[in-house]
């Protein structure tokens, strides 16, 4: 007898994109002046760059090389599961790593927008307390998620003026398409849903 | 038990990056969080970037006097001693001689200093007198650089 083959397609495109998605490049990035700093950051790379020096973080490289490992597990086992998505183990394959893009997501704005609220608000008050003694002036204007502005800060007689550049990047979409495409595999995959079988007693 | 060993997998690699961090680094945290020889280059990099390393010399025997324009153009060699290429957008200096005020300006659009090497500038301004001979006085002055997109204006002291 010919089995019918029951497949998740929504889960294969979404295991192909889990296996693309960490090498497609940086989410976000954000840029001050004509490269005296940048910041790019993904859930697989971190680039922070001060006036053409590279600033590294071994716990930061291995937490974020265990992610990408973590995303292809994830895209293998959504893979293997859609394509028997009908057999009792497929459903919790699937279930490993499908909403790792979108908590991906969800994190990364919620981290830059916290993280914008800081510089914007918190950090002047800091360096006002560490130079409390200086005349200063401290206007930092850091555009919430995506935009460019202009941030000044004068301590005594110098002023320091520069624009700030802040954007998502083209792979950000990709990481949206591949997180609504998770939610799309879990939803479709309840339709196969089985149970494990239970284990038998050797008696 | 697949779902164990799932629940399991994932523990592990959280738990795993963080160990392997510490581990290669003999479990030290600071060393674990980021790589001091950048912050240090860093720190050498923008220690530089201090005025007292550049050198303002005026060429006083070159000054030129416009008695028709009553216009005053003064040559300055500027010497730079720091570690990387920066530009002058602007130089401004009020300065006075017997009872007069004025500013001179950089006449130059700009004016890019190079390590280590002499660069000519001049500043224009207009005086009734000719003030070569004279003793001038700077009463306040501006100077803009840029490097990298990072605009500094500075007024030096008196």
């Amino acid at each position: 007898m010919k089995r019918r083959l029951n497949v998740n397609w929504f889960g294969i495109s979404f295991g192909v994109l889990m296996l693309i998605l960490p090498f497609a490049g940086y989410w976000w990035r954000a840029e001050v002046g004509n490269g005296a700093a940048s910041l790019s950051i993904s859930p697989f790379n971190f680039d922070v760059n001060v006036v053409g020096v590279q600033i590294q973080s071994t716990l930061v490289y291995y937490i974020l090389l265990f992610t990408r490992i973590s995303f292809l597990i994830a895209g293998i086992f959504a893979i293997l599961g859609s394509l028997f998505a009908d057999r009792w183990w497929a459903g919790k394959l699937i279930k490993f790593g499908v909403m790792k893009p979108f908590w991906s997501v969800i994190t990364l704005i919620v981290v830059l927008v916290a993280g914008t609220f800081f510089v914007n608000m918190a950090l002047p008050g800091i360096v006002f307390g560490i130079v409390k003694e200086l005349p200063s002036q401290i206007s930092l204007r850091v555009p919430f998620l995506s935009g460019t502005s202009e941030s000044v800060i004068t301590v005594e007689d110098t002023t320091v003026r520069t624009t700030m550049s802040v954007g998502f990047q083209t792979p950000f979409v990709l990481a949206i398409v591949t997180a609504a495409l998770g939610i799309l595999t879990r939803i479709y995959q309840r339709r196969f849903a089985k149970e494990e079988p239970p284990r038998h007693k050797k008696g | 038990m697949l779902g164990i060993g799932l629940r399991l997998l994932s523990v592990l690699l959280v738990i795993c990056p963080i160990l392997i961090a510490f581990q290669v680094n003999n479990w030290d945290l600071k060393r674990t969080l980021f790589e001091e020889s950048g912050v240090k280059e860093i720190e050498d990099k923008l220690s530089g970037l201090n005025f007292e390393n550049v050198t303002w010399t005026v060429v006083e025997n070159e000054v030129e006097y416009n008695e028709a324009k009553h216009e005053v153009r003064i040559p300055i060699d500027v010497y730079s001693d720091l570690g990387f290429r920066i530009k002058i957008l602007e130089v401004e200096f009020d300065i006075s001689f017997d009872g007069q005020h004025t500013t001179l300006r950089m006449q130059e659009n700009e004016v890019e200093l190079v390590p280590k090497e002499k660069v000519r500038m001049h500043i224009v301004g207009t005086f009734y007198e000719d003030p070569r001979g004279k003793e001038i006085r700077v009463d306040t002055g501006r100077i803009v650089i840029e490097k990298l997109g990072v605009i500094i204006e500075v007024r030096p002291e008196e």
